[in-house]
């Protein structure tokens, strides 16, 4: 050892020593003062924001209080530098970091939008920005501070000697990480790219402190979507019954016994309780049908089995006599009923009914006027106008694409989307749902009143049957249009009224009963688990009962109380993901540039971007979801990442062999 | 999983925790005696253990059909392996005999866990696991965790010492069969967990780039595993304060564990848990 490195050593034990001058508890003090400053600066910042113009009292309380931090350092400025440099500084930095990312993790994050910010006062989350507490002015400060720090122990030392290289690795590493990390938050870019099979897109959807934006950023090249993989494990588990004990609070609770299930005749006990489950029956792909049976009991009411058949499509159902199915073909409004011909009131349901209205209340109006889809009225005042684009009876909207569609044509959650225009020619899009104050929209949307009326059921087409006379005619429009008598098993081409033209429907009565009850046919389609149903018996011995149940994996019985807080469960075990492939092509100007498959785990480097493989959707096999990123800070990151493992390891192991040849003693 | 290979892993898991229980009466019998030749029957019976905890580990993987570190349930079996075998290395190395009692204790007490609540059955890794990080990133953790476990065993040993030397100065002594005191032990364990805590936390952040694009998300477990990676720099620098040095930094050597445990178990207590990609389900 030389005597270079030991006398390097023996300093090296003497500035430990000197570490004592500045402990932890000194710093808080100070710290706490520059934490609390950046905490006023950010409110500040965020109130001039909301408001757009500047808070004067907060605005000079932040100056003053930070004119006094300034002339504290001027005067302090000879023993800043060794405070800077000391350990207890630096460790008192990592306790206010560590406590901030601890209290981080308590709160949800990411919960207020940039564009709301949070004011004084509120709580304290709010106060200390918890709830976004990893983009906070403070945070930031923190890790700037620590960087600092870090730099200035570095230089304290004679860094370019071998026995302080780990030293050296170790805190300018950390240095790097934070440069690497801040060059990726100011200058990266990350988004959303959600393509279908056959879709390219040239942009992606911003994504800003980890909220999806509204803002799409356009690229150079444009991503096609050729082809998507979804690869599944081959079923590895039978289906089986679960049995969950429920608890208040827990969302997800987890099973406290399984039963696989492969065939009928097995059966499992529930622990701690004497409840028994017998499997009774199993269907590895169950088909119930509701269908109708003779029966002897004279108070039931007769029944028809009808089919419809409309070109290559066909319905097939009972009618019960005395009630009026409402059964669709082609969803175009044919229902078929059950009842006396001699009574002609029915002729005129086919001719009653109301569309649904739309009315809008303007502002400062208390008349309401009947708008109308695809039609534009003024606002008054000669603010603009505003065009109605569309209706959506069952109103969804996709929180990526930000597209409106119904799903369904039933008024279950009504909307109207308008855009409106105001007199500087800027439109602005909005969506109205029944109530005084249902708007969706940008904020200052204009403050429309909806109110939804829906119509009634216009019935169209109807075929009245006469089971007694053995009988049946067709109206339209409150006219009778065709009348035949029918024989069981035979066919009628009935000339239907359409909008399209004449259609014919083949209208057949297979089957009547005098008296009918409802019977349910249980079978399976098929001895692969697509969708696996049992009967199950579930007995106890204590309680003295013995109940059947029949539980479908994908059905809305999929699940039955068998006791206190207990569910009985069945579960198709569905094939499970291995892997999501999304085939893609690089375009640039519509030419191929080169294709390339994305998986996770497996991105596509393009031009500075990286394209992972993010997420799918089980309902709709050809969307693929991808994550953007673009870091030009993600190299120094893990430079430093590296320098710091390194760095450690010298220091921790090397170092100490150092001083141990050097003779000299650690600092006591 | 078909209740062949089931019976298996819980066959082995049941004689690991018979292995510890028997290492733990053992090692124990070598404390109270002084006795070296017990002590080394003590050292012995861990390492048996440790086979024993190895068979059980790769009849799970076998079962699983896979590196079995996905769940709770399979990452404890993991945890008793690594805490095994960081004692007995300690024990070779610095002939720290008590880590077979203590070891075992840690061991025997995570297969008890995992016995207590074990899986249903195996489970399949989803697409974001199915990574070359995978092994190398989770079995470096559990190393890290062992070798904190180990610090931690230490550090409440030098503190009971110097308890018991306050109380009884001529009987308590310094343990002549270990060359090194064990608060000096204890810090040697926890460069071993911080620097193998160091790379795990690099390793985790060049797998999340890989799969999600992002090394550093501020994921609920990323957090907790950045302040347990503060907490030990934290005593790492503070012992070098002369203040420092001695009790304090043991408790706080202390304290720091139990931010190992909350970022290893605790973490489903949180109110926010369920917005993390790494929770155990």
């Amino acid at each position: 050892m030389t005597t270079q490195t030991a006398s390097t050593a023996a300093a090296d034990v003497q500035t430990e020593k000197k570490n004592g001058l500045t402990t932890p508890a000194r710093q808080v003090p100070g710290l706490a003062v520059f934490t609390g400053l950046l905490v006023l600066v950010q409110h500040v910042w965020v109130e001039h924001a909301a408001k757009a113009k500047w808070p004067v009292g907060p605005s000079l309380f932040v100056v003053v209080i930070a004119a006094l931090g300034l002339y504290w350092l001027i005067r302090a400025r000879n023993s800043l530098v060794e405070r800077l440099g000391s350990a207890g500084f630096a460790v008192t930095i990592l306790l206010f970091l560590g406590a901030a990312t601890a209290a981080g993790t308590m709160t949800p994050q990411q919960m207020t939008r940039p564009d709301q910010p949070v004011g004084l006062g509120d709580n304290l989350a709010g106060l200390l920005f918890l709830n976004d507490v990893f983009h906070s002015l403070w945070y930031a400060g923190l890790l700037g501070l620590l960087s600092l720090s870090l730099i200035v122990t570095v230089l304290q030392r004679p860094f370019w000697k071998p026995y302080y290289w780990g030293f050296l690795l170790a805190h300018c590493g950390l240095v790097i990480v934070v440069v690497g990390g801040s060059l990726g938050r100011w200058y990266g870019e990350t988004g959303r790219m959600n393509l279908r099979v056959g879709q390219s897109s040239n942009s992606f959807q911003v994504i800003q402190r980890g909220i999806i934006t509204d803002q799409a950023k356009p690229l150079d090249f444009a991503l096609r979507l050729d082809a998507f993989d979804v690869e599944k494990y081959p079923h590895k588990y039978p289906p089986r019954l679960m049995v969950f004990q429920m608890k208040a609070h827990e969302e997800n609770p987890m099973p406290i016994c399984t039963h696989a299930v492969k065939e009928a005749g097995s059966g499992f006990t529930v622990p701690n309780t004497d409840l028994k489950v017998q499997v009774k029956e199993f269907y590895p792909d169950i088909q119930v049908t509701d269908t109708m049976v003779e029966t002897n009991n004279t108070d039931m009411p007769p029944s028809a089995e009808i089919r419809l058949k409309e070109g290559s499509e066909e319905a097939h159902y009972w009618l019960v006599g005395g009630f009026s199915p409402h059964m669709a073909l082609h969803a175009s409004g044919l229902d078929v009923e059950w009842g006396d011909l001699k009574d002609t009131e029915w002729l005129n349901r086919t001719k009653e009914g109301r569309p649904a209205r739309h009315w809008i209340t303007l502002p400062g109006s208390s008349q309401s006027i009947l708008v109308q889809v695809g039609q534009s009225y003024p606002i008054p005042g000669d603010k603009g106008q505003f065009t109605v684009q569309a209706f959506y009876p069952d109103f969804r909207i996709d929180m990526e694409t930000r597209e409106a569609s119904s799903a369904s044509d039933q008024p279950l959650n009504p909307s109207l989307q308008i855009e409106v225009q105001n007199e500087k020619g800027e439109r602005q899009r909005q969506y109205l749902f029944p109530g005084a104050e249902g708007h969706m929209g940008k904020e200052n949307a204009l403050e429309l009143a909806y109110r939804f009326e829906a119509g009634s059921a216009q019935i169209t087409h109807l075929i009245r049957l006469d089971g007694a006379g053995l009988q049946f005619a067709y109206a339209f429009d409150g006219r009778e249009i065709f009348r035949s008598p029918f024989e069981l098993g035979k066919p009628v081409e009935i000339p239907l009224e359409r909008a399209s033209g004449q259609r014919t429907v083949e209208f057949t009565v297979l089957n009547i009963l005098q008296h009918a009850q409802s019977e349910q046919i249980t079978s399976t389609l098929s001895q692969e688990p697509r969708n696996p149903g049992v009967r199950v018996e579930i007995s106890s011995e204590s309680q003295n009962f013995s109940t059947e149940a029949l539980l479908i994996a994908k059905g809305e019985e999929s699940w039955t109380e068998i006791g206190p807080d207990l569910i009985l469960a069945m579960d198709a075990r569905d094939q499970e993901v291995k892997s999501w492939k999304s085939h893609v092509s690089v375009l640039r100007d519509g030419q191929l540039i080169r294709k390339a498959t994305i998986a996770v785990n497996a991105p596509l480097s393009y031009e500075g971007y990286a394209f992972y493989q993010s997420d799918a959707d089980e309902s709709d096999p050809n969307y693929s979801g991808l994550r953007v990123a673009k870091d030009p800070g993600v190299g120094v990151a893990f430079a430093g990442m590296i320098l710091v493992c390194l760095g450690a390891t010298y220091t921790l192991y090397v170092r100490p062999r150092l001083r141990k040849e050097a003779g000299v003693e650690e600092a006591a | 999983m078909n209740g062949q290979s089931q019976a298996l892993a819980i066959g082995w898991l049941v004689a690991g925790m018979a292995a510890y229980a028997l290492t733990t009466v053992v090692g124990l019998a070598g404390e109270v005696s002084r006795a070296l030749v017990v002590r080394r029957i003590g050292a012995a019976c861990l390492t048996l253990a440790t086979l024993v905890n190895i068979g059980a580990l790769v009849a799970l993987g076998v079962e699983a059909d896979r590196a079995p570190f996905k769940t709770r349930y399979e990452t404890l079996f993991l945890y008793a392996t690594c805490i095994a075998l960081v004692c007995l290395l300690l024990i070779a190395m610095h002939r720290l005999f008590i880590l077979s009692f203590f070891g075992a204790l840690g061991a025997g007490a995570c297969l008890f866990a995992a016995y207590c609540r074990p899986d249903l059955e195996s489970e399949l890794l989803p697409p974001a696991l199915q990574s070359a990080w995978f092994v190398p990133h989770v079995v470096t953790y559990f190393f890290a965790y062992a070798g904190l476990f180990a610090s931690f065993v230490l550090a409440a040993m030098a503190l009971i010492k110097a308890w018991r030397a306050q109380l009884s100065p001529a009987t308590a002594s310094i343990d002549p069969d270990v060359p090194i005191p064990y608060e000096d032990a204890a810090h040697k364990a926890a460069i071993f967990g911080f620097v193998t805590l160091t790379f795990g936390l690099a390793m985790g952040a060049a797998w999340g780039k890989s799969a999600w694009g992002d090394y550093w998300q501020w994921d609920i477990k990323e957090n907790w595993a950045f302040v347990t990676w503060l907490a030990y720099l934290t005593y790492l620098h503070l012992r070098l304060l002369p203040n420092w040095r001695g009790r304090r930094a043991l408790w706080l050597n202390m304290a720091s564990f139990a931010a190992v445990m909350f970022t290893y178990l605790g973490m489903n207590l949180l109110p926010t848990a369920q917005d993390s990609l790494h929770v155990y389900q």
